[in-house]
């Protein structure tokens, strides 16, 4: 029960390892520390070992494991370290884009990050799962949500990502 | 605008950590795990132990039932810590929400299980007292083993609040995710 067999290990393994740039991106759209994410990451690898067996193919395993990652980063609660690195993290990032003209891919990547990790906590679930790729329908079987919510809320976020964007690149 | 280039930014990020090692420290986790729970029935088991020796070392007429007394309230106190863990454990597929109703229950439990200990000390300092008591024990032992019994329960009350308002926090922080999840969804 609270102590599993790692034998069969293989299967689960090789799935970790191919959605486990899908569980980083969540994981990055929590927590902005590295430490902290590592320390994250480790958690949702624990609970997918140890619901895997668990695991009835209802679902895709991306969509498995992205339920999961995100189950796992709602109960991270290290709040308030969160919350003053991501300030922190915002300014360097706002001067960083001030210096630089043009940004590359990873600092793009960061803004980004940055901007969904201000979202509440619905519309970070729901924007994550939608650049991951995942469909109306599995973002609302994930989140509890209708597909209508699910559309009018990602036209919410548009907007506010849109603002954002075009005001970095103006 | 669309939300396309966004998605190719996303997903072009590839995975900086090693899953070897990321496996390897979960391992460690339920290893550490699975030793605390262990130690939870070494605790038992030697507090038993312990107690049967105490009833065949002192040939006191008190002794028997005090034996008896500690046994089953070790013995309680440790189903009840497994139940209690086996109830708030797990959560694979839940969804958001009632994942956050369950760590909301698991804090209520870890709140639950304070105030069941604060009740737990009083019955064992009750039930002993009134042993020693009825068995008309000297006074200087009395003495010694209500010393030893209030500090045994300012200790309890101590690290009980500390823990309290620990899980207190949790609950408020979780309470506050969900009311976040509940806002209509216009």
């Amino acid at each position: 029960m609270f102590f599993k067999s790692w034998r069969s290990q293989s299967t689960l393994e090789q799935q970790l390892q191919t959605h486990l740039p899908m569980l980083e991106r969540i994981v990055a759209s929590y927590e902005a520390i590295p430490a902290i994410q590592q320390e994250l990451m480790q958690e949702v690898v624990l609970a997918i070992w140890s619901s895997f067996d668990k695991f009835k193919g209802d679902s895709a395993m991306k969509t498995y494991f992205a339920r999961i990652a995100h189950n796992r980063c709602i109960s991270h609660v290290d709040k308030a370290v969160k919350s003053l690195a991501e300030q922190e993290l915002s300014e360097h990032l706002c001067q960083s884009s001030y210096i630089d003209e043009q940004l590359n891919e990873q600092q793009k990547y960061q803004q980004l990050l940055a901007q969904i990790r201000q979202l509440p906590i619905m519309q970070k679930q729901v924007i994550s799962l939608f650049l991951e790729g995942f469909s109306y329908q599995q973002i609302a079987d994930i989140c509890g949500l209708s597909t209508s919510n699910v559309g009018v809320m990602l036209n919410r976020i548009k907007h506010q990502l849109a603002q954002f964007f075009t005001e970095e690149s103006s | 605008m669309s939300l396309e280039p966004l998605k190719s930014l996303w997903q072009g990020q590839q995975a900086s950590m090693s899953i070897v090692e990321l496996i390897n420290q979960a391992k460690k986790r339920q290893r550490r795990m699975f030793l605390l729970m262990l130690f939870d029935f070494i605790l038992w088991f030697g507090f038993v132990i312990w107690a049967c020796v105490f009833i065949r070392a002192n040939e006191r007429p008190d002794s028997f039932a005090l034996g008896v007394v500690m046994i089953i309230s070790i013995s309680l106190g440790t189903a009840y810590m497994l139940w209690l863990r086996t109830t708030t454990w797990g959560a694979g597929e839940l969804d958001s929400k009632n994942l956050l109703k369950l760590s909301i229950h698991r804090c209520e439990g870890a709140m639950q299980l304070i105030y069941v200990t604060y009740i737990f000390a009083v019955v064992v300092f009750t039930i002993v007292i009134g042993l020693e008591i009825y068995y008309s024990i000297e006074a200087e032992k009395l003495n010694r083993m209500i010393v030893w019994l209030v500090a045994y329960s300012a200790l309890i009350v101590v690290v009980g609040q500390w823990y309290r308002k620990r899980q207190l926090a949790k609950k408020q922080y979780y309470q506050q995710l969900l009311e976040q999840l509940n806002e209509p969804q216009d």
